[in-house]
């Protein structure tokens, strides 16, 4: 009988042994995220708007100006974040704007936009060094805001 | 006339006793003596009517006994438990045995390709992605600048009916996203 027993699962333990192995890998996938978060103004005029921003750096500004008809883009705000692993997190980009980030399973995040303490938009996605998002719109005077999300590290 | 040891040669022919070279004999003396064919016609009669009509005797069972045998026929059905260690050491032997070297090799070598293959291949939910814009005033459209590595949401107002013309690149990419708007 017990001959019989571990004739018929040979090849089954071969595979559970292999994926015992690779288990501690494939569950080390909860991470603490580290962010960068811009808040970015898109116009067509060469002068800051407000003396406080400054000129947004070239690598950033050049995929801006491939993607948007805007020709300039200064930095409003930039902080770095910090979201811990199956948290929320909520960062203040500007005076009327706020963005709450939430790690979920997977590389997902979640991010829910608000404007004026009102809910604009929540989407989720997954983030990867690889892949920035970006949520943006139109304003007044042919100008635009950006909120851009960077992943700098998983850890 | 037959003698006696003739008739209890039949008798032992009828019972199955004899051996194949004395069965002969006695199946030699049936045919051809009408006297020990009506012998033999008898005796088999009677074994046939003793064999099928014997009341049979069942001996009662006693609950211990009842008890007793479904005790074991349950032992018998559940496999015999294996000591860990035993388990353990098997195991080894198994992925160490020359015999299985085809599939370790190949479980092996799938298991080291898939963890060096999970963080460049992308797994479908880095492709999929849920946009929610709950407020009536403002709506939004999704798309994926590929060569500049972005992903962009643009939300605009709807009055002014809006967003287009703001970017330079075509909304690609939108049909493998799930938009909830």
């Amino acid at each position: 009988m017990k001959k019989r027993v571990f004739k018929y699962c040979r090849f089954f333990q071969v595979f559970l042994i292999a994926i015992a192995l690779m288990l501690p890998a494939i569950c080390a996938k909860a991470a603490n995220l580290k962010l960068e978060i811009y808040l970015v103004w898109g116009s067509n005029e060469e002068k800051l708007p407000d003396p406080k921003y400054k000129k947004l750096n070239e690598d950033l500004a050049k995929k801006l100006q491939k993607i948007f008809k805007w020709k300039h883009y200064f930095q409003i705000n930039k902080q770095n974040a910090e979201v811990p692993s199956r948290a929320t997190k909520r960062f203040k980009v500007s005076d009327k704007c706020d963005v709450e980030i939430t790690e979920m399973p997977g590389p997902q995040v979640e991010v829910k936009l608000y404007g004026e303490g009102k809910l604009i938009n929540r989407t989720i996605k997954a983030l990867t060094k690889d892949e920035m998002l970006t949520i943006a719109g139109e304003d007044k005077n042919e100008t635009a805001w950006f909120v851009i999300i960077k992943l700098l590290q998983e850890n | 006339m037959m003698t006696l040891e003739q008739q209890l040669k039949i008798q032992a022919y009828v019972d199955g006793e004899l051996s194949r070279a004395e069965a002969k004999k006695v199946e030699a003396l049936i045919a051809a003596d009408p006297e020990a064919r009506g012998l033999y016609e008898e005796l088999k009669f009677a074994a046939t009517v003793l064999r099928e009509h014997e009341p049979e005797f069942k001996m009662p069972v006693s609950q211990e006994l009842f008890w007793n045998r479904i005790y074991e026929q349950i032992k018998q059905s559940e496999p015999e438990p294996i000591p860990v260690l035993d388990y353990l050491k098997y195991l080894v032997g198994v992925v160490f045995s020359r015999k299985n070297w085809v599939p370790v090799t190949a479980t092996f070598i799938a298991s080291v390709g898939i963890f060096l293959l999970k963080d460049v291949i992308k797994p479908i939910e880095d492709y999929l992605v849920v946009v929610e814009t709950p407020s009536d005033e403002v709506g939004s459209y999704s798309f994926r600048a590929q060569s500049e590595k972005m992903f962009v949401l643009w939300i605009y107002n709807k009055e002014n009916v809006g967003g287009e013309g703001a970017t330079k690149v075509e909304p690609t990419n939108i049909e493998d996203e799930i938009l909830m708007q």
